[in-house]
């Protein structure tokens, strides 16, 4: 009897009490919150710390997310939980150690993009630039789906190198291209980098691709009557 | 005292019973889903229409090939588009269709069920058409379905042109098997009818980067069906009719103006000649709901601060976002860059209502820069929540469960919001002028 009591009142209960996973969209606090139910029946989950590692850096938590990613260390092991922590360094600014991070756990996970991305970037924040190029043309041979910003990163990190380096970086905007398709993203990039060699002829060529959707706009017309005339005024460099 | 007596057991027993229940009550919709288990037969569903073709996909339980029947009558499917290739997962596109035009078809796994679409007209030309736009509809819930059936009581017999959601399409991680419950089985008379044309959002993207949204939606990212080619489904832009739809991602790309995205939008939106321009993002520029908008270095304040000067540079007329779980619908306004408290008055370029029965519709000229633009906050189609809702932009701000519908007709759009709960009303117009 008092059990059917207890049933009927959890039943009248229900719409007023909160839900379970179906508050997982919810606010970073929300979310912390669910973790934290979670991990009240299994503390020592390690994927439910990482979680929660992750909403609290995002927070801004960096204290509290290095006490989850310590306990998920003590569960787990070290190298899976080596993303993490990565992005724990970064948030620190201690970009060095998150790069020793992200590659510890690319050893046990080559292909995860996230952390050669990740890497990718604090090496070039770090002035690693040639570091920072290797992985993103790692990243360019194992990420299943390109983005044009991987290219245009890339080649904006290569045309930095002495001395061929826009060289290089007209030949990744390019195999972006050839990969992607004409796109205005790599071709204005690959204008600009022309110019830059003083390439004028080879910037009018590229400038004139972009016609079949640019050309009746009055900015690729004045920027054809600009290329035009330079093109007219100084000779190309010799390649 | 002792509560390991078998009378207490008993009472802790039916006490774990009840909770399981209410944990699965609850969460009954959103409970962690597999993709390991079985599939489930899911479409068809239609993606990047054009004038002149469209394509069709669908899920099959069984491996087969995959073969469309279609014609222009439903009696007379006499055109027949196949691939021999032996899969689950079916795709196939059609060509040469006439503009314009009413299409049906079957799908082999549904040769008895005849369905339909109908092609826009040649780009450019002015037809009378519908969008309905969902936001954060992916609970796969009874408040999903509410609003799903608020909006079908309100379209009636008519046709719906274009679907767009806004990101968030399926909780919580944008897992195949979630797409299946939050799409495929929420919509599934609409998305056979009715292409769509969706946004990636911050859940959308948990699963493996957002692999399962990216497999599932075949995007336009090289231009043929209006729109300079993006080279990315992340974000892209085509045309229907007079309007230009263009799909921002601001959850995986690059936001910053160093960005590919951003040269593209440029030269996407300098070339753009059609009458009406839509843009549509998951991360709202202004927004005081579940999310702030004021809170700095988000995706949020790099929507507002990077991109809303480039929409008004190119006349862009409505943005519509989602991730805030409340419908927030601001004025007509230009200029504001900053966190809600540095808005002026002086940024409306209209304070009415937009209303023709109330303060008149807002009016902006044909192919105008630099007028007024009304941001939408549509984020409450699955859910919604109580939140502080004070963005001065803001003409009118609820929390309360809804899509929104655009009706195109010429030189007049009229904007309508649809709720399950019929005190919660907002609509509005726009129109062009010479």
């Amino acid at each position: 009897m008092k059990a059917i009591k207890i049933l009927t009142l959890t039943l009248l209960l229900l719409p007023v009490l909160p839900a379970g996973p179906a508050l997982a969209h919810a606010s970073l606090d929300e979310l912390i919150e669910y973790t934290t139910g979670l991990l009240s029946g299994k503390p020592d989950n390690p994927g439910t710390l990482l979680d929660r590692a992750r909403l609290q850096l995002k927070q801004g938590n960096n204290a509290l997310a290095l006490s989850d990613i310590e306990a998920a260390e003590r569960s787990s092991d070290a190298v899976d939980v080596a993303y993490v922590r990565g992005l724990y360094f970064l948030a620190e600014k201690q970009r060095q150690q998150a790069i020793d991070a992200f590659g510890k756990y690319l050893g046990r996970y080559p292909g995860y993009t996230p952390a050669i991305l990740n890497r990718a970037k604090t090496y070039a924040t770090l002035g690693k630039t040639e570091l920072s190029i290797r992985d993103y043309q790692y990243l360019l041979s194992v990420s299943k789906v390109h983005s044009p910003d991987y290219y245009l990163e890339l080649a904006q990190l290569e045309s930095t190198l002495e001395p061929c380096g826009i060289h290089m970086a007209l030949k990744s905007l390019d195999r972006g291209m050839e990969n992607l398709g004409l796109l205005v993203s790599l071709q204005a990039a690959a204008i600009e980098f022309e110019l830059e060699r003083k390439a004028y002829r080879m910037a009018l060529a590229r400038h004139e691709t972009l016609k079949p959707w640019l050309g009746n706009t009055p900015q690729w017309k004045a920027r054809q009557k600009e290329l035009i005339g330079r093109t007219s005024q100084f000779a190309d460099e010799p390649d | 005292m002792n509560n390991t007596s078998p009378q207490n057991s008993k009472y802790h027993l039916v006490v774990l019973f009840c909770l399981v229940v209410l944990v699965s009550a609850c969460g009954n919709s959103n409970s962690t889903c597999s993709d390991a288990s079985p599939l489930t037969a899911r479409g068809p569903y239609l993606q990047n229409i054009s004038s002149t073709s469209i394509v069709i996909k669908w899920r099959s339980e069984q491996q087969t090939i995959s073969r469309v029947r279609y014609g222009s009558s439903p009696n007379a499917l006499v055109a027949v588009q196949e691939d021999q290739s032996i899969d689950v997962d079916h795709e196939v596109g059609l060509g040469n269709l006439v503009p314009d035009t009413r299409y049906y078809y079957a799908v082999n796994d549904t040769a008895e069920t005849v369905f339909s679409f109908r092609t826009p007209p040649v780009e450019g030309t002015a037809r009378p058409s519908r969008v309905w736009i969902v936001g954060d509809s992916g609970t796969a819930d009874k408040n999903a379905k509410n609003v799903r059936d608020a909006f079908v009581d309100f379209n009636g017999s008519n046709a719906t042109d274009l679907l767009l959601m806004l990101g968030d399409n399926a909780y919580d991680s944008g897992a195949d098997c979630e797409y299946q419950r939050a799409f495929f089985d929420m919509y599934p008379a609409t998305i056979a009818a009715t292409p769509v044309m969706p946004t990636i959002g911050n859940h959308d993207a948990r699963e493996d980067g957002g692999a399962p949204y990216f497999n599932i939606f075949n995007l336009p990212i090289d231009g043929n069906t209006g729109g300079v080619p993006s080279g990315t489904e992340a974000y892209y832009s085509f045309n229907y009719a007079n309007i230009h739809f263009v799909s921002l991602d601001s959850e995986t790309s690059n936001r910053s103006p160093s960005g590919a995205m951003y040269s593209w939008l440029m030269a996407d939106l300098a070339a753009n000649t059609q009458d009406w321009t839509v843009v549509y993002f998951h991360h709202p520029p202004y927004s005081k709901g579940t999310h702030d908008s004021d809170q700095p270095g988000t995706a949020m304040a790099d929507m507002r601060e990077y991109y809303t000067p480039v929409f008004e540079m190119y006349g862009v007329d409505l943005v519509f976002s989602g991730h805030s779980h409340n419908y927030e619908r601001s004025f007509p306004i230009l200029g504001h860059r900053g966190t809600s408290a540095t808005f002026l008055e002086s940024m409306k370029t209209d304070t009415g209502n937009g209303r023709k029965d109330g303060d008149g519709e807002y009016t902006k000229p044909y192919n105008s820069v630099n007028q007024g633009i009304v941001y939408t906050v549509a984020g409450s189609s699955g859910k919604t929540r109580s939140a502080p809702l004070n963005h001065p932009v803001h003409y009118l701000s609820m929390s309360k469960l809804g899509s929104v519908v655009l009706d195109f007709d010429g030189d007049q759009l009229n904007v309508t919001f649809v709720s399950p709960d019929p005190a919660a009303i907002d609509y509005y117009s726009i129109v062009k002028t010479i």
